[in-house]
């Protein structure tokens, strides 16, 4: 039969099609909940009353759980101890300023509110880094949105195991929607009235320091050399109010060792999502703290002495985006005809509104506090070492 | 029937001659001798001429003395019990003839009716010689004729009985249910269970009708002379529809001895829904009881509550390390170019092994040997074309297959921000090559390539392949005795492209090689007693871990973890017997050993404390070749059937196995980019028992089939891990493993129609699969050293597979799925550290995801039949998750801005239609 003419073939193919994949939020029923010792116990090179954070696990939708009365020692060379006291619930100080230093053996030892003792083995301060640069560059981010990143490199100065921790203390400029010289007192009470006055305190602009949270770590032990190039270590999009005027970033990093490494990854991989279909089975992450005599009692614990080193970096908008837009602020206002309108003086009483201006005159405009007073959110004193462009 | 003969012999001088047979007196002793060599004795020693045939007689040997007899009583005595008669012709001459009686005279009325002549009938006995002519030419085709008994001078009656067996010629089975009738349709007998018939048959020429299912339509011509017996052979059928290809099996699900096998066709399976219209033998295969997966989305099959990586995928006999495309959702395997595939998942046969729970036996078809031939579909994912062409008419064909992906538009339109992000590309090829050098020696080559390029963030691209080829050459040295032997080679690689621009972008990259040589030879002792026996050789070679910088600019050093290699071999010996009618077994025994072999680097641990860098005592080094370790035992695979009736039997069966290599990972589900480990020094092989029983009974004519099996398992030395392992690049990989133990147990109900316009199964398990993981340190030890639930712990599992045909060219399918939630590890609590929460995790899968149902419905079109289409089209449109039921598929806890959120994904949440167009030419 002849074959060659029956050699026809046409694909046709309509498609659809908008797949739903989805994540989305969900609530557990509560499971057996387990109360788990959390020790965070990391000494570092500055010179200071060292903090050890001793708490507890907690429900999901309950409030942390700080273990009050805790015994907690540092040994030092099997020797000498440097104790520490409870600063507050959960927070235990040492009781002089020290510095961790190289060749010295140091070991944690915690004796909880119930009288279980947990130790640490001897762990000996890592070497010096340096941070060699830090940069920002204009990106677009996995997500492609428009922002700035902000990288660091680093060096290994001394003999270290390759693992780098970073963390940050962001700075930034925060100025008012409204800017008015003026602000309402109060005259009297009953009646109600208000006066218009020249403000004494500086409201317009702040600066606002908030710090990391999230777990950034890198590893060089792959490397030829122990530095960490480009490592990202925050990503600001561009219209975020942080960085609408000056921004300021201090990068803190920290020499760890492979049992610092391995607890931060392993924490991290448990609380991110990289790969929707293929997920790491959590487990208990344990770090290298162990109740002393019984293995079954659980703990959360990780003792580290770590060598640190810190830099700062300052950009302003521009630098990065040029003339493009920046964060927008939107406040509303209300209007007032009377500085003894009972409700203007019950809304200036409870702190909720401030006065913005008058327009035209003798009708008052009001807006809620936060367009108006910095102070809400930052500290109205220019850090020392805030430097302007 | 063309030597067939026409005799009519008219004899006129009669009288005479016959007294002439009668004066000589002859005295003869034969003494352990032939019927042919008594005759040519008598030939040789008198003045007789005797004209036979050789093939007519037997060699069954004699023994007579004759004094003084005539000849014609020699000759009759001689010629007593075969179907030879004799006619005397004189003066001298003796002819033989088989089956016919040479008559001396016509028979009344032969010449028509003689008015002059008045007849007279003899006394008591009415004769009736029996004459045939040749027939119509073109009716007889191929019409064998038979000839039954021996015609006696006088026939005393009408009808004679014939009685007999049927059996399969190739198998030698019995033939049950084979009609035998007449010409005119009219039934005569059906054969028994046992192949056995018994007709009543007039005397003379008949032409018989024999039909079964799977067999050859046959006719012939039995011409009977006497009562006798008949014992006939016939082929399978030829034809290549599947409806006989299929119910030619009818009974193979009660009568074959070993329980828990599932075949699945791969052109059955095209009506059945499946996303993105994509057909898929292996989600068919995850309806059927006992095969499921961890989701919608996760690699690999667990069958029987085993892992992941206990299932040997063959593809062409060639072991296929990942089956799947872009994780779980597409099979790697083209559909078109594969005919069958078999899934072992209770008793598998002693010839295979290396894995605990099942082996899914793929085989490609051969290329159309007659005529160019071709399959195309178009899909909304992927698209695919088969080609089969001969090379030499009626020798040897080649089949090529091809099958490219486009899923990155699907990927992008999806809401979910993380698919979004993601890339897929894949592509597979196979071809085969098959040659039927002569009837008895046929060679088969394959080779099959698939590639999977896929990113799930913009800086890692990840790359795996699976590559296989093998040569079989299977020989026949007898219609008893057959052989295949085969060598092939596969391997599996993965890389893992990181590129961010900085000076840490590198490649990493993973590989597993197997080279196999393998003689399998069955021996046919008999219809009641077949022997499958051989031995295989297996050669691997890991490259467990290369990394290397991925340009220039890159700092990272170049570093290869040793290479691990071993070599895993074992013989085997099963024997399936009959031992009655009603009561087969399956005896197979395997022996395997494996090999951990230098050059190498083994790190020895102290005693009495949990492994890691710390606790090691000893660095050994082995030379090249020299064998670390070696690890080996017996396998025992056992099955019996007991048949209570012909439709209803019972199964029960033993199984131990062991496994030598191991998949590596840390996440809940496989992914593709886990390593394959070797059993050395410090990682023991697993080991599995099961035992199953089962009870299988076909209802209505073979209309259903219901079995309902029970099996429970257990398994030794199974893999998992410590909390958090790190498990690609390490050179001390056995510090982060712990080996446990498994245990599983369930019962599957089949309920599957095969015939009618309403076709389908209907499956349920109830099983359980646990795990416990024990050890004298807390930090070997999950869930207290406590079995706690696998990850693929689905207890109901329900699915059906339906589809209607209204006409010849429209279908409607349905596939329902229900599942038990699969079990997911949630948080006991949450924790602050560092000013960020964090769920603490303790007791592994402690929670189910909520029921996992879906309802897929898809219609099918099929061409028309013209016979002289160019080609033959057939549509399908399909709805996946018809209910748009928002499945999770895994809930997850992500410390996001501080705080910890908890989700739940889902694959596909909501209804996905497609259209697939496939064209056969």
């Amino acid at each position: 039969m002849p074959t060659r003419n029956r050699f026809i073939f046409l694909l046709v193919t309509g498609v659809l099609l908008a797949i739903g994949a989805c994540t989305e939020p969900f609530e557990v029923e509560t499971t057996d909940f387990e109360d788990i010792l959390i020790i965070n116990a990391s000494i570092t090179t500055e010179t200071k009353r060292h903090k050890i954070f001793i708490t507890r696990s907690y429900q999901e939708g309950d409030d942390e759980v700080q273990v009050s009365g805790a015994t907690v020692e540092v040994l030092v060379n099997n020797a000498s101890s440097i104790q520490f006291e409870e600063a507050s619930p959960g927070v235990y100080q040492s009781t002089v300023g020290f510095a961790a230093e190289p060749e010295v053996d140091y070991q944690l030892k915690v004796t909880d509110e119930k009288g279980e003792t947990f130790a640490s083995p001897q762990v000996q301060l890592t070497a010096p880094t340096a941070i060699d640069q830090i940069t920002a560059k204009r990106v677009l981010n996995e997500d492609g949105e428009d922002g700035v990143e902000i990288y660091v490199d680093g060096t290994s100065t001394g003999d270290n195991e390759g693992y780098f921790r970073y963390e940050y203390e962001e700075t930034y400029r925060w100025e008012s929607f409204y800017k008015p010289l003026q602000g309402f007192r109060v005259v009297s009470e009953s009646p109600p009235l208000l006066e218009i006055v020249y403000k004494e305190k500086e409201e317009r602009v702040c600066y606002v320091t908030e710090t990391s949270n999230s777990i950034l770590i890198a590893e060089t032990n792959n490397l030829s050399e122990d530095r960490v190039e480009d490592f990202p270590v925050r990503f600001i999009e561009r219209r975020d109010r942080r960085i609408a005027h000056r921004y300021s970033i201090l990068v803190k990093q920290y020499a760890q060792t492979r049992v610092s490494h391995e607890f931060y990854q392993t924490l991290k991989s448990f609380s991110s999502s990289d790969n929707l279909f293929s997920q790491p089975q959590p487990g208990l992450v344990v770090g290298n703290v162990r109740h002393v005599s019984d293995d079954s009692v659980k703990v959360v614990g990780l003792f580290e002495v770590v060598s640190f080193t810190t830099n700062r970096f300052f950009f302003s908008f521009q630098e990065i985006f040029g003339n493009d837009i920046p964060f927008l602020d939107d406040c509303g206002f209300d209007r007032y005809s009377s500085l003894s309108d009972p409700e203007l003086f019950q809304r200036v009483q409870s702190g909720q509104y401030k006065y913005i201006g008058e327009d035209p005159p003798f009708v008052y405009q009001v807006a809620p506090a936060g367009c108006v007073d910095c102070t809400l959110y930052g500290s109205n004193e220019v850090p020392d070492f805030w430097v302007e462009q | 029937m063309r030597n067939y003969l026409v005799l009519i012999l008219f004899v006129l001088v009669f009288k005479l001659s016959y007294s002439q047979f009668n004066e000589k007196e002859l005295s003869f002793t034969f003494e352990n001798v032939s019927r042919l060599e008594a005759l040519q004795k008598i030939n040789s020693d008198t003045e007789y001429q005797i004209y036979y045939l050789q093939n007519w007689f037997t060699d069954s040997l004699i023994q007579k003395k004759y004094t003084n007899k005539n000849i014609e009583d020699i000759i009759a005595d001689l010629l007593e019990g075969t179907t030879v008669n004799y006619f005397l012709y004189p003066p001298n001459k003796i002819i033989l003839t088989n089956n016919n009686t040479i008559y001396s005279n016509l028979p009344e009325g032969f010449f028509g009716k003689d008015s002059a002549k008045v007849q007279t009938v003899s006394a008591s006995r009415k004769v009736t010689p029996i004459f045939y002519a040749k027939g119509d030419e073109s009716a007889s085709k191929n019409v064998e004729t038979i000839r039954v008994g021996r015609e006696i001078g006088a026939q005393s009656k009408e009808t004679y009985t014939l009685s007999g067996y049927i059996t399969n010629y190739e198998s030698g089975d019995p033939i049950p249910d084979m009609t035998i009738s007449t010409n005119d349709n009219r039934l005569l007998a059906v054969t028994s269970f046992e192949g056995f018939y018994r007709i009543e048959l007039p005397v003379g020429s008949n032409i018989l009708k024999f039909r079964a299912l799977g067999i050859e339509r046959a006719e012939k011509e039995i011409i009977i002379f006497n009562d006798g017996t008949l014992d006939l052979e016939f082929n399978e059928s030829l034809e290549q529809l599947d409806e006989v290809v299929v119910e030619g099996d009818i009974y193979k699900n009660i009568e074959e001895t070993v329980s828990g096998t599932e075949e699945i066709d791969s052109e059955e399976s095209k009506t059945i829904p499946l996303v993105l219209g994509e057909r898929d033998v292996l989600k068919v295969a995850t309806a059927l009881p006992g095969i499921s997966s961890a989701g919608e989305g996760a690699t690999g099959f667990n069958v029987r509550g085993g892992k992941a990586d206990q299932n040997l995928v063959l593809f062409d006999g060639a072991t296929m390390y990942n089956p799947q495309h872009f994780f779980g959702i597409f099979s790697a395997i083209n559909p078109f170019s594969i005919g069958q595939l078999e899934v072992y998942k209770g008793n598998i046969p002693a010839k295979f092994g290396g894995r605990l729970s099942s082996v899914f036996d793929i085989k490609t078809k051969d290329g159309d040997n007659s005529e160019f031939k071709g399959e195309a579909s178009l899909g909304p994912v992927t698209g695919n074309l088969v080609l089969e062409t001969p090379v030499v008419k009626g020798k040897s064909s080649f089949m090529f297959g091809a099958r490219g992906a486009y899923a990155n538009w699907i990927l992008r339109s999806m809401k979910e921000e993380s698919l979004s992000k993601s890339r897929a590309t894949f592509y597979d090829g196979v071809a085969n090559y098959t040659h039927q050098v002569n009837e008895n020696n046929k060679i088969k080559a394959t080779a099959y390539y698939s590639k999977d390029n896929f990113s799930i963030s913009s800086d890692s691209l990840y790359i795996y392949d699976n590559s296989l080829v093998s040569l079989r050459w299977q020989h026949k040295f007898n219609d008893k005795h057959l052989s295949e032997v085969q060598i092939a080679n596969s391997g599996y690689t993965f890389n893992i492209e990181y590129e961010r621009g900085a000076n840490n972008d590198f490649d990493l990259g993973y590989k597993i090689n197997e080279t196999e040589a393998r003689i399998n030879l069955d021996y046919l002792h008999s219809a009641d007693l077949k022997f499958n026996y051989g031995v295989e050789g297996k050669l691997y070679s890991v490259a467990p871990g290369t990394l290397e910088p991925l340009n220039e600019e890159s700092s990272v050093e170049y570093n290869s973890l040793a290479k691990e290699r071993a070599l895993e071999s074992a013989a085997y010996i099963s024997a399936n017997y009959s031992i009655t009618k009603k009561f087969a077994v399956d005896l197979g025994l395997r022996y395997s050993t494996f090999m951990a072999l230098g050059e190498r680097t083994q790190y020895e641990y102290e005693e009495g404390t949990p492994k890691n860098q710390g606790t090691v005592r000893d660095t050994i080094q082995y030379g090249n070749n020299e064998v670390i370790e070696t690890y080996g035992g017996p396998e025992i695979r056992a099955g019996a059937r007991y048949l209570i009736t012909p439709s209803l039997s019972l199964k029960a069966g033993y199984n131990r196995s062991i496994q030598y290599v191991h998949i590596l990972t840390n996440n809940t589900t496989i992914s593709p980019i886990d390593t394959w480990k070797l059993s050395d020094l410090n990682i023991e092989p697993q080991t599995g028992h099961q035992y199953s029983f089962g009870v299988f009974k076909n209802l209505d004519a073979n209309a259903y089939e219901i079995s309902l099996e029970g099996f429970y398992k257990t398994s030794d030395k199974v893999l998992d891990f410590k909390t958090g392992a790190q498990l690609l690049m390490n050179e001390n990989v056995e510090t982060e493993v712990l080996q446990g133990e498994g245990k599983s147990y369930g019962v599957e109900f089949l309920l599957r129609k095969n015939k009618g316009k309403l076709n389908g199964w209907l499956g349920y398990t109830y099983s359980r699969s646990f795990l416990k993981l024990d050890s004298e340190f807390e930090e070997e030890r999950v869930n207290n050293g406590e079995f706690f639930s696998s990850n693929f712990d689905k207890p109901h599992d329900l699915s059906m597979v339906a589809n209607y045909k209204f006409t010849k060219r429209f279908s409607l399918s349905a596939n329902f799925v229900y599942q038990t939630g699969r079990p997911v590890t949630v948080p006991v609590g949450n924790f602050t550290f560092n000013d960020a929460e964090y769920a603490v995790y303790s007791d592994r899968n402690s929670y189910r995801i909520p029921d996992f149902y879906r309802l897929d419905l898809g219609f099918n079109i099929e061409g028309n039949h013209k016979l002289n289409k160019v080609g033959h089209s057939f549509w399908t449109i399909s709805v996946y998750n018809v209910l748009g039921r928002n499945n999770p598929y895994s809930v997850f806890y992500v410390t996001e801005n501080g705080n910890v959120e908890a989700y739940k994904s889902s694959i596909f949440s909501i209804p996905v239609p497609s259209i697939t167009y496939n064209f056969k030419f």
